[in-house]
């Protein structure tokens, strides 16, 4: 109760419950929240120190050759032009780092919420099941950026200002929007793959392994088939990474032929498929949590 | 072997029943530890570890000065305590190291110093003693490919039982599970899981029972059976130690005690006795009259009586410094005021009130 | 002091073991896992049909060589065996049942035995069985005995090596993949010395033994290429033993 005391603006107020009347955010703060707490997860903040041991290794390697190149066509006078590598082969440069990345990150982010019971807790707020894997794709998404687009940005400005880089505006722009597409693209491959593979299991360890068995077991059968048995060039669309590689040389410009059955195919046709391939991932991720059973 | 319930305390009492109150005082438990006399002025106090009381012959667990820290996180500090055949609580509020205590009594956690003691064998370093110990862990999960007979039947084959099948079947039937059921246990209830658990901690006989919140999921009529159960068992010479923080559950138990809190032992035997021992704080009765306020006018007068108030229904509550005294002095003050006594009930003679002074200091 | 004296079973190994090892089965080869290991096991069947009609007569037995040597024994059998091995004691600790059958009066070396066991005999009809079977589908004759004696002894190795690494570690499977990926597939092919550090080195010098392909870094005595994966798997089943024993348990 609050009541007047002889004094003006003596109170005694009411500390007991209270409803809160005011504004509520509703399902997209919702979902918001749990973006930021799902980022926040896979880089390991506001965890112990272990938790940011490789998700800072994956990062460092993901922007490591850049820095060296760079470095090296900075500081030493002979390093030319021809030394420097393409945008486009800067993926093959980092695509280790990529695949460590999404194994660590992803089964943390989801497995973990089934494991200890907190995806009931999420289904029972305003939440669904469409919006927690929405929340819980834009938060891997978002962290996925870190080792996709950020290093190929990096690594054009670093050659701008070295001077190895576009000269002049346009060209410039010209050279830095094909790599943020191409790193958003494969953002968004990288964290379907990732998502689907983990929405299987319940264990995070087996989603792990799970998730690198995805990355090499087809590229490794479509290697075989296409060059050892001779078989079709299509086959090799098999392999969803191989796929991704080969769209992000063709989004960077990147012609080089190294007679793969990838090279042989359209560029068109590649980064169609790799498109299709994001799009599928995550739409199977959804598929897999409209029919998960949550048990507690 | 008997089914006998525990005896009912304190405030659990019905009002019909004659006032409760001694005319004498009680005498002090003869293995009572007086409390330390208050530090002069200008000395600092300093936080020892209670001393460790003598072992009892028949004590079936000793622990003898045990620590337990990780790291920096000291879980448990200095305890020093025995439990004799019988039903024994340890007691505790969430996080005070009462779980890492059970776990150390195991041999599942190796004590950072002192040393524990089952029926005289180290359990950590002596893997035979776990014939003598059964565990049912406070963790819900559950193997997720047996049965309940299957789960059963493999610790009784492991424990070195004569006829595991049969005894697991008995344990079973004695817990109120069917041992014919062919379902799963991860399909099993709360409860159900619970009571798995408890069959296979006592299906080898173990002369020390450790249970940790056994009673967690259980229905009351299941409870009401576990407790008469754990009682037989008491009786029949085995300890049990039960792990809780549930007051409620505890005083069924029975009254002994052992009490945990942040990680150092705060008390132990039974809890009217502990609550005996807490001078600082004046005893708390609740009195039913006829003349209450007469009453509460010549009770406050006297030189025992701390402070007189009255409940909502107009019944006078008292707190005395000295109960022997007070019991005495009642019933003539009362003639005095020509004020008929219907009720006099102690109001924190039990557990939660103990366990609240306990944790509380 | 205490007038009771305990009692004192006596609980054979030949009484424990078996307990512990039909409890540890039940349930090993899961769906997921099932679909796992058919899919590595289906793919080299597949590779193998594949290298047999595909690949020209003079190329076939370098080809055959090279799927036996680098998918089935640098790549099919120890990530199997990490699939099956590495939980058989891992999920026990990480969904704390361990105490279950740590808290008996047996020995810590019985459970481990159990464990290990429990794996191999889980891995080798999925694994030995469908390796066999490629050998066979690619050919050659002299290369189905290697083949299987090969996959036989990389499985009791890679179990005992899995099974402690899921006992000792809490993120057991990572670490088997490291292990897997960095030490046995990276590093150990940098030079003879490494390669000898390194249990696919004497697996392969025992397909060696089949061909007069050559398979790079596999000239490991013969003795050895069976006597070193027994060591191997023996070694790490008195370390799982050990570790039981001075684990603190959930």
């Amino acid at each position: 109760m609050s009541t007047n005391g002889a004094a003006q603006g003596t109170r005694i107020h009411d500390l007991g419950y209270r409803a809160y009347e005011g504004e509520r955010a509703g399902v997209p703060w919702a979902i918001r929240s749990l973006a930021v707490h799902s980022a926040r997860r896979a880089l390991g903040l506001k965890r112990a120190g272990k938790h940011k041991i490789v998700p800072a290794i994956t990062i460092v390697l993901a922007f490591l050759p850049a820095i060296v190149l760079v470095g090296l066509s900075a500081f030493l006078p002979d390093f030319g032009q021809s030394d420097l590598i393409s945008y486009g082969e800067y993926y093959g440069l980092t695509s280790f780092a990529l695949f460590l990345f999404i194994a660590a990150s992803a089964p943390g982010v989801l497995t973990t919420d089934r494991t200890t019971g907190m995806l009931a807790m999420y289904l029972a707020s305003p939440l669904n099941r469409t919006t927690y894997v929405v929340a819980k794709a834009l938060g891997l998404f978002s962290v996925m950026l870190l080792v996709t687009v950020a290093p190929i940005v990096f690594l054009i400005v670093a050659y701008t200002l070295v001077g190895a880089g576009p000269g002049g505006v346009l060209d410039f722009v010209d050279t830095i929007v094909p790599a943020i597409a191409a790193g958003t693209i494969s953002g968004a491959f990288f964290t379907g793959l990732g998502m689907f593979v983990s929405s299987i299991p319940k264990r995070w360890g087996i989603a792990s392994v799970s998730i690198i068995g995805a990355i090499f077991v087809p590229s490794i059968v479509t290697g075989v088939l296409t060059e050892a048995a001779e078989a079709a060039d299509s086959f090799a669309l098999l392999s969803p990474v191989d796929v991704m590689g080969k769209a992000w040389q063709h989004m960077l410009g990147d012609t080089s032929d190294n007679g793969l059955a990838l090279d042989r195919l359209p560029g068109w046709q590649v980064v169609s498929v790799a498109l299709v391939y994001a799009t599928v991932f995550m739409a199977l991720a959804w598929w897999r949590y409209q029919r998960i059973e949550v048990d507690r | 072997m008997t089914d006998q319930p525990p005896p009912p305390s304190g405030p659990s009492a019905a009002p019909s029943d004659p006032p409760t109150y001694s005319p004498t005082p009680p005498p002090p438990p003869s293995d009572a530890v007086p409390m330390p006399p208050p530090p002069a002025p200008g000395d600092e106090p300093v936080a020892a570890a209670p001393p460790p009381q003598p072992v009892p012959d028949d004590a079936l667990v000793v622990v003898d000065r045990v620590s337990k820290w990780f790291g920096d996180l000291v879980a448990v500090s200095d305890v020093s305590f025995s439990v004799s055949p019988g039903v024994t609580a340890l007691l505790g509020p969430n996080g005070a190291g009462k779980s890492t205590m059970l776990r150390m009594l195991c041999g599942l956690a190796v004590p950072s110093s002192g040393t524990v003691s089952i029926m005289g064998r180290d359990p950590r370093k002596d893997p035979s003693i776990a014939s003598e110990i059964g565990l049912a862990p406070q963790q819900e999960s559950v193997f997720g490919h047996a049965t309940a007979l299957q789960f059963v039947r493999a610790s009784a084959e492991l424990q070195g039982v004569a006829n595991p099948d049969a005894e697991a079947r008995r344990v079973l039937d004695l817990v109120e599970l069917d041992a014919t059921d062919t379902r799963r246990l991860p399909t099993y209830s709360k409860g159900m899981r619970q009571r798995v658990k408890l069959a296979q901690a006592i299906v080898h006989e173990p002369r020390v029972i450790l249970l940790d919140e056994p009673l967690s999921g259980l229905d009351p009529r299941q409870r009401l059976h576990m407790v008469q159960l754990f009682h037989r068992l008491g009786d029949e010479g085995r300890a049990v130690i039960v792990s809780s923080h549930v007051l409620e559950e505890v005083e069924r138990f029975g009254s002994n005690v052992v009490v945990i809190t942040q990680g150092r032992l705060a008390a132990q035997g039974d809890f009217r006795e502990i609550r005996t021992l807490m001078d600082n704080r004046p005893r708390r009765l609740r009195i039913a009259s006829d003349q209450p306020r007469a009453l509460a006018a010549a009770l406050i007068g006297q030189p025992n009586v701390r402070g007189v108030t009255f409940d909502t229904d107009d019944r006078v509550v008292v707190d005395t410094n000295d109960i022997g005294s007070f019991a005495m002095r009642i019933a003539p003050l009362s003639q005095e005021a020509a004020a008929r006594l219907y009720e006099v009930e102690p109001l924190d003679d039990d557990l939660e009130s103990v366990f609240k002074y306990l944790v509380g200091r | 002091m205490t007038a009771l004296q305990p009692r004192t079973p006596n609980v054979s190994a030949a009484q424990s073991i078996p307990s512990y090892y039909r409890l540890l089965l039940r349930g090993q080869l899961t769906k997921g896992r099932s679909f796992g290991l058919g899919i590595l096991g289906g793919i080299a069947l597949l590779l193998a049909i594949v290298t047999r009609t595909a690949v020209e007569a003079a190329e076939l037995e370098e080809a055959s060589v090279a799927l036996l040597a680098e998918y089935a024994v640098a790549l099919v059998i120890p990530l199997s065996t990490l699939i099956l091995a590495v939980p058989m004691i891992g999920n026990l600790v990480e969904d704390r049942l361990l105490v279950y059958l740590w808290l008996k009066p047996v020995p810590r070396w019985h459970l481990a035995v159990a464990a290990y066991a429990a794996a191999v005999s889980t891995l080798v009809p999925v694994v030995v069985v469908p390796l066999v079977i490629t050998a066979i589908i690619c050919g050659f004759g002299s290369l189905v005995v290697p083949t299987a004696l090969a996959a036989l002894l990389g499985v009791i190795a890679y179990s005992g090596i899995y099974v402690f690494l899921g006992a000792r570690f809490s993120a057991g499977l990572w670490v088997g993949l490291l292990y897997l990926v960095l030490w046995e597939n990276v590093l150990s092919r940098f030079s003879n010395g490494m390669a000898r550090l390194s249990v696919r080195s004497y697996l392969q010098t025992i397909l060696q033994r089949g061909t007069d392909v050559q398979i790079e870094l596999a000239d490991r005595a013969t003795w050895a290429s069976f006597v070193i994966p027994l060591a191997v798997a023996a070694a790490t089943v008195a370390l799982t033993a050990v570790t039981l024993a001075n684990k603190d348990i959930e």
